[in-house]
């Protein structure tokens, strides 16, 4: 019986290894897939730029001379969005039915 | 400042307090939601704001104050998947329309609003750029790039355009003349450049690489290529690069993590193998095997018969109840949230949403109640027998019950069964009276006790999908929680 505790514990060690090991690929994968580095520019009449980071917003004059950057808080926008609502309410959804029928299911 | 997101929402930001505030746009077809990517574009002369709506084809026009105004149809404009919009000094909406390969400029200001003042064609006469790295393939015939998606006027009044490839994974950025004839390509070192945006300076086009995280500066007269930004922005990117490449390190990890204990696992499923082959039931406790244990469901009335079997079937009350719960939950109960805040409604233009969710779960939940219907358990008043949804017939001791790995926990003894939510679908007053008798007694006085005894004991399935239950419905909780209340 000990030998078969100790297969079962590894046997649990294996599963929720795997199981972390997939969710951090999966979240990671999700997390480069998000930008982080710089998504656009645009410039102003007065030729000030400004770089979008998918953190910051940085304002340049002309000739590149950094003047300043600004942290809007993204997660406090999208929760603004309509759109975002909307998806985030299908997708509550969608997580409830997925957990009913994987309970049913198993 | 007006900025839009990939949720398809417009804000205005104030740079001083750095605070955003939705400018929902009402009264236009859609209401104030658009799905998926937008554009915006300002024209200084009269405040109109245009927003590209891409996957519609549509362009809709807002005064200063984000009040809809009007809307150009692709009908109207012939537009296909307008990716970006343009204001030129002189007024004129200048729009990249993507899947017709043209540069397509409107009058604002004119009556006749959709009829196009000029156009000109991206197709490139220029070679295509031969791909490096992993898709340098001896062969390989690169993708025209010829799907504008971006385009900015220079000060020199030549257009920069943003090509892509039919699948928008390779960037070229082409500059035309002001009377839309190629002029050149401009040259982007590094490894397969993602030019994304682009915006004028003085004397240079400002573009971003978003793949390789780099902002570059390229004149407008000659090939010349630097990083565009002073040293404190060039220090920004750096940070924001090897952040990046963490990332991609921390990925790399988890999938030799992954692999490790996909290693462990076989291992494992080895050791219990030979565990169990060592470890066999004895003589006294094993039961001769029945001749052909494994059956079909036919042998199950020949087998009620002959050895005397009474079979107990699963009901499919909570299956149906399911159904229910389902079907007035999604039909009834959304609707009824329905509010201009929250946006409960499933909208018309989302009814796949309804479709995709409502038809699988439902042929699931039919799938379910057929193999319910197909499963049972029965005994002779020696054995138990088990038949599952394949019609295969299992005639098994009560030691070899016990010593199974899939148990199910029903009152005082653990019977095997596919898993304990199959529970509620026996009568639990059958398996009392004729089951449960030949199995030997759970002296624990609760479920945990068992719980913790089948845990020690190696019964590792129940613990597992009860902490796959309290995961996902905590989530479930977190995600409801955060949406309407944080």
């Amino acid at each position: 019986m000990k030998n078969s505790f100790l297969i079962q514990s590894l046997a649990t060690i294996a599963i929720l290894g795997i199981l972390a090991a997939v969710a951090t690929s999966l979240w990671v994968t999700y997390r480069l897939d998000t930008p982080l580095g710089p998504i656009a520019v645009t410039h102003s009449p007065n030729q000030t730029l400004y770089v979008a980071t998918g953190k910051l917003i940085f304002k340049l004059n002309g000739n590149g001379s950094f003047l300043s950057k600004y942290l809007f808080q993204s997660w406090a926008l999208l929760r603004q969005s309509p759109t975002f609502q909307h998806q985030m309410t299908m997708n509550c959804w969608l997580l409830i039915l997925g957990g009913v029928q994987f309970f049913v299911a198993i | 400042m007006v900025t839009d997101i990939g949720w398809g929402t417009i804000f205005r930001c104030d740079l001083t307090s750095e605070h955003c505030q939705s400018a929902l746009l009402k009264g236009g077809k859609n209401t104030h939601i658009y799905f998926g990517a937008i554009r915006v574009a300002h024209s200084p002369k009269k405040g109109w704001l245009y927003v590209a709506d891409i996957a519609q084809h549509l362009i809709d026009r807002y005064d200063s104050k984000g009040h809809y105004q009007d809307t150009l149809t692709g009908e109207e404009t012939d537009l296909l998947y307008p990716n970006d919009l343009w204001i030129t000094e002189t007024g004129l909406l200048v729009i990249t329309d993507t899947n017709h390969h043209r540069i397509v400029a409107f009058d604002t200001e004119s009556a006749n609003f959709a009829q196009p003042v000029w156009e000109f064609l991206v197709k490139s006469d220029l070679e295509p750029i031969k791909h490096i790295g992993i898709f340098a393939t001896e062969g390989f015939e690169p993708k025209a790039r010829i799907w504008p998606i971006r385009l900015a006027q220079a000060f020199n009044q030549d257009w920069w355009v943003v090509n892509g490839d039919g699948n928008f994974f390779y960037h070229d950025v082409v500059v035309f003349s002001a009377e839309g004839k190629e002029l050149r390509r401009i040259p982007i070192e590094n490894s397969e450049p993602e030019p994304i945006s682009l915006a004028p300076s003085e004397n240079a086009m400002i573009i971003v690489d978003q793949r390789n995280l780099q902002v570059l500066s390229a004149p407008y007269e000659g090939q010349e290529i630097s990083h565009f930004g002073d040293a404190a922005f060039k220090s920004a990117l750096a940070t924001l690069q090897i952040e990046h490449q963490n990332w991609i390190k921390l990925r790399e990890t988890a999938w030799a993590v992954l692999a490790l204990f996909v290693c462990l696992a076989i291992i494992v499923v080895y050791l219990e193998q030979r565990h169990k082959n060592t470890h066999k039931l004895s003589s006294h406790q094993k039961t001769k095997p029945f001749s052909a244990s494994n059956r079909f469901i036919s042998d199950r009335r020949s087998l009620t018969e002959t050895a005397k079997i009474r079979w107990f079937y699963p009901n499919n009350t909570l299956i149906w109840l399911l159904f229910f719960l389902i079907t007035v939950f999604l039909f009834i109960g959304i609707p009824t949230f329905e509010s201009e805040t929250l946006s409960l409604t499933l909208l018309p233009k989302e009814k796949y949403f309804t479709i995709g969710t409502v038809v699988p779960t439902w042929l699931i939940l039919l799938y379910l109640s057929y193999i319910n219907t197909q499963t049972g358990i029965g005994t002779d008043g020696y054995h138990i027998w088990l038949f599952d949804h394949q019609g295969y017939v299992l005639q098994e001791s009560p030691a070899e019950i016990i010593y199974s790995k899939d148990v199910l926990i029903s009152g005082e003894v653990v019977v095997q069964l596919r898993s304990i939510f199959n529970l509620p679908l026996y009568s639990s007053e059958k398996i009392q009276q004729y089951i449960l008798p030949l199995l030997e007694p759970n002296n624990q006085k609760n479920i945990l006790q068992t719980q913790w005894q089948l845990f020690k004991q190696g019964h590792f399935s129940l613990i597992l999908q009860l902490l796959v239950m309290v995961i996902v419905v905590t989530l479930c909780i977190l995600m409801i929680f955060y949406r309407f209340y944080a």
